[in-house]
């Protein structure tokens, strides 16, 4: 069982549920288009570098359209601000994220890299900029194997909430 | 793939059979809800079970659910209809796998074979169903 298998039957699940059911706490639907979460799921498997840029777009859409200030686009935005910090560095709106899954699960010479102010000879500098390199391709390969994986529950949790929405609306 | 010992598989089966009659039920409740047409086998039916047998993340079987509970077409209502009950079945065994072992790879193996054990019971039920329903309809 891999890492990312382990993670996406328990951590990503319960992470998927939690964070969106808290945004949608106290709305009656989900303030996008089921089109746009097949959309956000489509390029969270082929590109999932490009999510948080997406999701960023898609805010700012929403801020320059004419009914800026609603409430209905200011769901839509704690929306794709959701889904902008989930692929982040932790920050005060956010007390989970992939990015930070990944930074808890560094290799332990990758965790603690020295300023670069203290690199006092050339190897010292060259050493230190070797270690960061890995790094950012260590948190790459991460965020390529680890979002997709966590967009398709929260994904998957969206349309099941937008189903059962519609259901409740019909009754 | 964690191969399981056979104290835990003997665990696992032992919950399949001391809980098939409510398996069983549920599989009632397919035949209610989702019927058969032209002599067959339901696709929804069909696909669960597929996806049951195959899934190597029991999450992957949750988000089958969801996923047909989110969509708009026809079947998809009926699965709005069911698709809770599933779920909380499925949730149980999650909670169950989590009582038989403490050790994740093994909870994600149990429960992948406590799923499978259930599917049987679901299906099996149900293709019961459609044989008593055609067998009174040619009588």
């Amino acid at each position: 069982m891999t890492l990312v298998d382990q993670l996406s039957d328990t951590l990503y699940r319960e992470q998927a549920v939690k964070q969106l059911d808290r945004l949608l706490a106290g709305h009656k639907e989900l303030p996008v288009k089921a089109a746009q979460i097949y959309g956000l799921r489509q390029i969270a498997r082929q590109q999932p570098g490009k999510v948080k840029t997406f999701a960023n777009h898609q805010r700012e859409r929403v801020q320059k359209r004419h009914d800026k200030g609603s409430a209905k686009s200011q769901a839509e935005i704690d929306f794709w601000t959701l889904v902008s910090n989930l692929c982040s560095e932790a920050n005060e709106s956010t007390d989970w994220s992939v990015r930070e899954e990944g930074n808890r699960h560094l290799p332990e010479e990758l965790r603690n890299i020295p300023e670069r102010q203290e690199a006092k000879t050339n190897e010292d500098r060259s050493k230190h900029n070797q270690l960061r390199n890995q790094r950012r391709e260590w948190l790459s390969q991460w965020n390529n194997e680890h979002i997709p994986a966590f967009f398709e529950r929260f994904c998957t949790h969206a349309l099941y909430r937008a189903g059962t929405a519609e259901k409740v609306r019909k009754e | 793939m964690t191969v399981l010992r056979n104290e835990l598989i003997r665990k696992a089966d032992r919950y399949i059979d001391e809980n098939h009659e409510a398996f069983a039920e549920l599989g009632g409740r397919f035949f209610e809800v989702f019927r058969y047409e032209n002599n067959r086998i339901n696709t929804q039916v069909r696909n669960l079970q597929q996806i049951t047998c195959s899934a190597t993340r029991f999450a992957d079987i949750e988000d089958f659910v969801k996923n047909q509970m989110g969509k708009e077409k026809a079947d998809q209502s009926k699965w709005r209809t069911l698709g809770t009950e599933v779920l909380d079945g499925l949730r149980q065994l999650r909670d169950q796998s989590q009582e038989l072992d403490n050790d994740i790879d093994n909870q994600m193996a149990l429960r992948l074979r406590l799923a499978r054990g259930w599917v049987r019971a679901v299906v099996g039920e149900y293709l019961y169903r459609v044989a008593r329903d055609q067998m009174e309809a040619a009588s």
